[in-house]
């Protein structure tokens, strides 16, 4: 069967009316979910699961996707509006994103975000329509070694987030390992620095964290300001981002989508890592690298196009394999299992007008998602003109209810609440939180991988050189760690050259 | 309505006296107010979507609202510590595993010991198997066994140390005099795409790995924690058939309430559970999930208890996890 008959099949399930319907519904509650900060797709998904009940598996799967990618988008609203990262993988898309607003350009950053996620999300399902089962086969070639290879080039572009003094970047990413410790060891099953609170069993919760860090800490550093509420100034033709905007934009996006792409078909790897690699490679291969972190427009189109892309990789393991990448394909997982259909690696070839149905579907997802989000950049900035005085407890009432319904359990409120001032006092102090996130979301996978490897290979390091993918993310990594230390260098011997000179 | 004045006293007085005598057989008629159902898992994972139909079932057959919560995290640890803190009034119940209660407070400090539940039914278990790749050369346990003699130090992974299925491959090890290398990753779908990617030689199958034995990418070589066969799957041997003690008993999905309950409120919950298990529509939802329909009364498995917490004293002790 090639492409076109099955294209068809796709679109003959995806344009019935009640496929219309739910994917609607879907990416609308994903909006809104999204948009929250705290509640993520995993929670609503499970929520709404049951109601999947009664209507046709296709139906099913559509709604609770449109519910995934939807959240993607809405995420980055709340990110770039108020600076509280509606969940780890907007995290990124708010160090520029929510500067962009403050200067007045949140129309423009909304915009980029919006239409780079439209386009990303377009050459991910391009990407899963065409090479979803090869591609699945390369997938599975990852691991451990593979991934703390991965891992590694993550630290290493960890270091390219440091805007400020790198000692205290660095600083600030042991932090953030040590914190990924929390929680039970994957490997021996033996909790650690839980100080018997059983709710930590299962380590901080990245969502509270990065809306106390970022989040809490943004508005008790605003209380202490003296704004000038100046975001006033946006005018209907400011709403959407400029000639120029499009010009900056345009490579980030299309670098971002590739690297999103691939880094979501691993399982467990994801929108985060991939929205944090393309923020550090957008911020390497730029012309005015020290305009991010300032409102850098690339900054904004680079991550928001991995995240998105990253999102619809995502389903490839889980349709072309039965493994679930991340927390929410487990939960379609079940879904698929509740209505019958058993996950695997025949399950295209026995349920083709699901895989296809739901492919279709989801570019009509993304064209809908763009046509709601495009029309509410609008009524978004005109929230922004609401007092400080009222927005502020606003956002943090929010923020407190966000982080409460992730999993009903106080503790991570409390977390929220202690890395918010944690996360005030690092920020007066010039630590930066972004190396210490990337950290913490990549010390589990870091550890656990490495020891894995270590027991595969009997204790030998050579694993990771005679296996060529890890070998070459390793070398990958050793590249971009030298040339990023040479401008350093080179700049060292120049000013020791020139003091030898003076003093000669 | 109409009622002839010289009767209207006595009407007055017979309902207020009837009003009296429902009020107060009322406050001895269990259940007239909402119960809660905490469930130790995930919204939407197996054991959830399978508490929840017994709460539907159930709501209707004792006619007060069943509300679920879900209180995820620790492997089941945290709701068992918020139940262990209820009262035993009948108005809070849990869904958890027995494998939360009985086995974990051995390795770590807890909120609870396995005293402070009263388990009313148990409806399902999970039960673990050896599993390799469908394109692996041994097509039966004995082939693998000889193979594994030749060649210590197999990999394998598992959805973690200490679980259920990976203490049932090491008693398989210790039984057959072999030696493994674990590998631990986390959870059943990690260990899966794993053993799909062979980078392990083999797995500890915890029953997610069913429907992919289905599907012909793996095989199930023996079964573990059961006495008798899987009637679907009647050619995969259980521990008994090549000449295994048993191995530790499955973890088993679990109703239960805090230690105390009265008798009577235990035996209706007991009793309208049970009642709620037999329907077709939950032995269904079972199936699709590939779970067995293994009730069993909840005196009954809180009897086996004290036995299976000596059972893993001992297995820790020897594995130099206990003291």
């Amino acid at each position: 069967m090639d492409i076109a008959d099955n294209l068809l099949i796709g679109l003959s399930v995806a344009f019935q009316p009640h496929n219309l319907f739910f994917c609607f519904l879907g990416v609308l509650i994903g909006t809104l979910i999204g948009v929250l900060p705290g509640l993520g797709p995993v929670g609503a998904m499970s929520i709404l699961l049951p109601i999947t009940f009664g209507i046709s598996p296709v139906t099913a799967i559509i709604m609770l996707s449109g519910i995934y990618y939807g959240a993607q988008y809405g995420g980055s609203t709340t990110s770039i509006l108020v600076g509280i990262p509606g969940e780890a993988a907007s995290v990124v898309t708010m160090l520029d994103g929510h500067q962009m607003a403050l200067k007045g350009r949140a129309g423009p950053a909304l915009g980029i975000a919006a239409f780079g996620s439209f386009i990303a999300g377009t050459i991910g399902i391009i990407g899963l329509m065409l090479l979803a089962p090869p591609l699945a086969k390369v997938a599975l070639k990852f691991g451990p070694p593979e991934y703390f290879a991965l891992m590694i080039m993550g630290l290493v572009i960890l270091t390219y987030l440091a805007q400020k003094s790198m000692v205290k970047s660095l600083m600030m990413a042991g932090v953030g390992l040590l914190a990924g410790m929390v929680g039970m060891d994957t490997m021996t099953g033996m909790p650690r620095f839980i100080f018997d609170v059983p709710d930590l069993l299962d380590g901080i919760g990245i969502a509270p964290l990065a809306m106390g860090l970022f989040g809490v800490s943004e508005i008790l550093l605003n209380v202490e300001r003296k704004i000038k509420q100046s975001v006033v100034v946006s005018k209907v033709t400011n709403l959407l981002p400029s000639r120029q905007d499009w010009k900056d934009s345009a490579m980030p996006i299309a670098r971002g989508s590739i690297a999103g792409f691939f880094l979501g078909i691993l399982p467990g790897g994801g929108a985060v890592l991939a929205s944090f690699i393309s923020y550090g490679v957008e911020k390497r291969v730029s012309k005015t690298p020290e305009q991010f972190g300032h409102g850098a427009i690339a900054g904004v189109a680079g991550p928001e196009a991995a995240n998105n892309a990253a999102a619809q990789a995502a389903f490839i393991p889980l349709l072309t394999l039965g493994v679930p990448a991340n927390a929410v394909m487990g939960i379609l997982l079940g879904a698929l299992m509740i209505h019958g259909i058993s996950p695997g690696p025949m399950m295209i070839e026995k349920n083709p007008e699901l895989f296809w149905g739901t492919v279709t579907s989801m570019y009509v997802g993304n064209i809908m998602l763009l046509v709601l989000n495009l029309p509410l950049i609008g009524l978004w900035v005109k929230l922004l003109r609401v007092r400080y005085a009222v927005l502020f407890p606003l956002i943090l009432f929010i923020a407190l209810i966000g982080a409460y319904v992730i999993n009903g359990s106080e503790m991570d409120l409390y977390l929220m609440l202690f890395f918010g001032v944690i996360g005030y006092l690092m920020r007066k102090f010039d630590y930066e939180p972004a190396p210490l996130i990337l950290a913490f979301v990549l010390t589990n996978i870091l550890e656990d991988s490495l020891r894995q490897s270590l027991i595969i290979s009997g204790g030998s390091m050579s694993i990771f050189v005679t296996r060529p993918i890890a070998a070459g993310f390793l070398f990958v990594s050793l590249v971009l760690l030298i040339t990023a230390v040479i401008p350093s260098i080179r700049k060292k011997r120049s000013a020791l050259a020139a003091t030898a000179d003076d003093n000669a | 309505m109409n009622i002839h004045p010289s009767y209207r006293l006595g009407t007055i007085a017979a309902t207020i006296a009837t009003s009296l005598l429902v009020h107060s057989t009322a406050f001895a008629k269990y259940p007239d107010k909402p119960i809660t159902m905490y469930v130790a898992f995930a919204a939407g994972a197996t054991t959830d979507l399978t508490a929840r139909a017994l709460a539907q079932g159930a709501e209707k057959i004792l006619g007060v609202p069943i509300a679920v919560e879900n209180k995820a995290g620790g492997g089941a640890t945290v709701a068992n510590g918020l139940l262990a803190s209820k009262k035993p009034d009948g108005y809070t119940v849990l869904v958890t595993s027995t494998g939360s209660i009985t086995v974990r407070p051995l390795l770590m400090k807890l909120a609870y010991k396995p005293q402070d539940f009263q388990v009313l039914m148990q409806f399902s278990y999970y039960i673990g198997g050896l599993v390799v790749p469908a394109d692996s050369p041994w097509k039966t346990v004995d082939e693998f066994v000889a193979h594994a003699k030749k060649n210590p130090g197999m990999t394998y992974a598992s959805s973690g140390p200490n679980t259920q299925q990976q203490i049932g491959v090491e008693s398989f090890a210790r039984c057959k005099g072999l030696s493994f290398k674990h590998v631990p990753t986390k959870g059943g779908s990690s260990a899966n795409t794993a053993l799909m990617g062979k980078h392990v030689d083999f797995i500890a199958g915890s029953g997610s790995h069913i429907p992919l034995v289905e599907q012909g990418a793996f095989r199930e070589l023996v079964t573990f924690h059961v006495d008798a066969r899987d009637p679907k799957r009647p050619d995969i041997p259980v521990m008994k058939d090549i000449g295994c003690p048993p191995t530790n008993p499955p973890n088993g999905m679990i109703v239960v309430g805090p230690a105390g309950l009265p008798n009577d409120v235990a035996d209706k919950l007991t009793a309208t559970f049970k009642t709620v298990s037999e329907t077709p529509e939950f032995k269904a939802l079972l199936d699709k999930y590939n779970l067995d329909y293994a009730y069993e009364d909840g005196k009954s498995v809180q009897s086996k208890f004290p036995a299976e917490i000596e059972w893993y004293k001992k297995y820790f002790q020897d594995a130099g996890v206990m003291k």
